[in-house]
């Protein structure tokens, strides 16, 4: 490899400071006729380079901004420092990009990390408070009169050859039945309250739980799965009656039952197959819209659900 | 009583920077007078030799700097980081300068023909050989204006050069010889064996 190729043509420039054409070494003489036409046009190059350079910084001094602008601008920042807010926030984020490093890929997974467990207290925090709630409400309902009981109910075996939403009931046998505890809220009133929604209606104990499509079950949150009493059944003299799923998310209702006239179950699965045991108590009817049943949830993907029913 | 606490017109740049950002009006102020007029002398140079154009886009960046100082990227050093953004100033003020650019060459031209024909054969001072370098830096494209500029004006290394405008250090001298090429045919009446003028 030739020596002058250590050589790249803009380097011309740091010789042409330096050297005139005479005082290059031989070897540079020829790096430069390669880029150069001659040695009268290094001359002139170096000639225009060196009045460049005297030039320019010549006339420095006399070229400066305005005072006003000065002046405009340290009173732009005195306006914006009482906002003090925007002040303080720039610097803790200026402060906080030097002092943790981002660049560093230890610090992002600890950044990341940090916020996963941050977002997953405040998630466990709030899970935690509805738990919360719905205990509170359980109490306090049991506090008024009806003190809370343990009851064992049937556990309702799913009917796996139910059609999607469309699901006729099954009723209990014996052999189905398993002791299992189920809190079964209820809550303060009687079927004469119910009467009050609708004073037409029947004082008699006869309960309708729904009447053609209209009963619905209501639920706590869009995820819960939406399901509706289609049958109008008297539950004084049916034990049976069918619950059809009209939400799409959810829900292959599989069976239903009503074990009197004041209270039954039903089991609904999700599309995710998540089962959901729901149990009501008329008794716990009220007039005011509250809830009477609250239901078992035995899934982790939805928030439980409440129960409502109309009164006729 | 703090006997070691540095001055403002000792701290570095990006120390005092620092400060900008947590609202020191004193701080800012020193910043602004270590590089308004340098500044200044940059836009002047990049916009035409227009003062006022300069004096607005000196006082839009400063504002830029009480407006978002956390924009300051710390990985660099203040002084590259601030002719960068005067230098994307610069190539956003061509975009909208695009249209009217062609006259402008035009009449550049023409100013440097007639100043030619004034001049030529006569000796020349320096404000002339300034006036017509002007001329002639004006109808240069940007990149080599702004490279010609950080090197002879502002006295960058070329290292400092390569990361104003974010290329190669091999770039920057290349771009200046061929700058310095170009200068040195268009201002050959000032060369020492030529028949026209000799710089004084």
């Amino acid at each position: 490899m030739k020596e002058h190729m250590k050589y790249q043509p803009e380097d011309i420039e740091a010789l042409l400071a330096e050297k005139s054409y005479r005082e290059l070494y031989a070897e540079e003489k020829k790096f430069v006729l390669e880029h150069l036409a001659s040695q009268e046009e290094y001359e002139r190059m170096r000639e225009t380079l060196l009045s460049i350079r005297g030039g320019v910084g010549g006339d420095k001094e006399d070229l400066h901004p305005g005072e006003h602008v000065r002046e405009r601008l340290m009173k732009e920042f005195e306006e914006k420092k009482r906002r003090g807010a925007i002040i303080w926030w720039n610097g803790l984020l200026i402060g906080m990009r030097d002092t943790l490093r981002f660049d560093l890929p230890i610090v992002r997974y600890g950044v990341a990390v940090v916020a996963i467990v941050i977002g997953s207290f405040i998630w466990l925090s709030r899970s935690g408070n509805d738990k919360g709630n719905e205990m509170l409400i359980a109490g306090k309902s049991d506090s008024v009169n009806v003190p809370q009981q343990i009851v064992p109910q049937p556990v309702i075996v799913k009917n796996d050859s139910v059609e999607p939403n469309t699901v006729p009931a099954k009723s209990i046998t014996n052999e189905n039945i398993q002791p299992k505890k189920i809190i079964a809220k209820k809550k303060q009133g009687n079927a004469n309250d119910a009467n009050v929604l609708n004073p037409s209606a029947d004082t008699s104990s006869r309960q309708i739980l729904a009447t053609n499509n209209s009963a619905d079950t209501r639920h706590d949150t869009d995820l819960a799965p939406k399901i509706m009493l289609s049958n109008s059944q008297d539950v004084n003299t049916a034990n049976t009656f069918t619950m059809n799923a009209t939400s799409a998310v959810t829900t292959n209702v599989t069976s239903v039952t009503c074990f009197s006239s004041t209270n039954g179950s039903a089991t609904v699965t999700s599309n995710g197959g998540t089962t959901y045991d729901y149990s009501w108590n008329m008794n716990g009817a009220t007039n005011d819209g509250t809830p009477a049943v609250r239901s078992r949830n035995l899934g982790q993907d939805v928030n439980a659900l409440k129960l409502f029913y109309e009164l006729k | 009583m703090n006997l070691f606490r540095p001055t403002y017109e000792t701290e570095k740049d990006e120390q005092l920077m620092k400060r900008v950002a947590h609202g020191d009006g004193k701080a800012f102020g020193v910043l602004y007078d270590r590089y308004s007029s340098a500044l200044f002398r940059y836009f002047h140079r990049m916009l035409w030799q227009n003062k006022e154009k300069a004096e607005d886009f000196v006082q839009d960046l400063f504002m830029k700097i009480i407006h978002k100082p956390e924009s300051f990227d710390r990985e660099r050093k203040f002084i590259t980081w601030l002719y960068s953004v005067a230098h994307n100033m610069c190539k956003n003020e061509y975009r909208s300068q695009e249209v009217r650019k062609p006259v402008r060459e035009e009449k550049a031209v023409y100013a440097l023909a007639g100043e030619h024909g004034d001049s030529f054969g006569t000796r020349v001072d320096r404000k002339m050989f300034m006036k017509k370098l002007a001329t002639e830096l004006d109808l240069l494209d940007e990149s080599q204006r702004t490279t010609f500029l950080l090197r002879y004006e502002e006295n960058f290394s070329i290292k400092e050069i390569a990361d104003v405008l974010e290329c190669s250090e091999g770039t920057v001298k290349s771009r200046l010889f061929y700058t310095l090429k170009k200068l040195s045919g268009r201002l050959e009446e000032f060369a020492p064996d030529s028949k026209g003028v000799k710089l004084s």
